[in-house]
């Protein structure tokens, strides 16, 4: 389902996640793999897939069954990392320490709502487009 | 003012910036805590293997370098 959507249509969703926040420095977004889907802000300019991928991987080795929903925050000495795994996405913000943890998720839960509810809305779309040209090739 | 009490003056000032300080060290001790399918949130123990992987993992998302013991 992700990539059903632009990219360019999960950067901006994670641009006004930067927005809704002012504490959130950085945003990475990447499907269940692991495999990047989109950043936006501060983040690290080498080695931010493969860390990535072992964020994805960590998280889910918490979760038992692997399709739950995961929320991690780690507060580290001068910031804190905010991991956000649910359905088709894993999300993770950098922020600064002095954060409330529940706004966060709060923020990045409403983000991933809209991208996953923009995603289903492309791939209805591109059905009744692909039934509409099918039909029209019949005719 | 004696010197005695002077001296345990200075020693109460001692004691509250120390205490102060070990409230400071407590608050920015790293700490990792997991939510699962919305349930209670639980604190990783400190050192554990898991723990410590998802702490360099943060650390190396802030661009921040591993903190040494006694820094």
């Amino acid at each position: 389902m992700l990539t059903r959507m632009a990219a360019t249509a999960h950067e901006l969703a994670l641009r006004y996640l930067l927005e809704l926040s002012a504490d959130i420095r950085g945003a990475l977004l990447m499907d269940r793999r692991g495999d990047p889907v989109a950043s936006a802000g501060l983040l690290p300019p080498e080695g931010l897939a493969g860390t990535g991928r072992r964020i994805v991987r960590e998280v889910s080795g918490l979760a038992s069954h692997g399709g739950e929903t995961v929320e991690v925050d780690v507060f580290a000495g001068r910031g804190a990392l905010f991991v956000l795994a649910e359905d088709a996405h894993v999300m993770v913000c950098t922020t600064n320490r002095s954060v409330n943890p529940g706004l966060i998720f709060y923020d990045m839960h409403a983000v991933l709502r809209d991208i996953e509810r923009a995603a289903a809305a492309e791939e209805r779309r591109e059905t009744s487009h692909g039934q509409r040209e099918a039909a029209g090739s019949g005719a | 003012m004696s010197r005695p009490r002077q001296r345990g003056r200075l020693g109460g000032y001692a004691e509250e910036v120390a205490a102060a300080m070990r409230r400071r060290r407590d608050v920015r001790r790293p700490r990792v805590r997991v939510r699962i399918d919305h349930g209670e949130a639980r604190v990783l123990e400190e050192g554990s293997p898991e723990a410590d992987r998802l702490l360099a993992l943060a650390r190396e998302m802030l661009h921040e370098p591993e903190e040494t013991v006694g820094a």
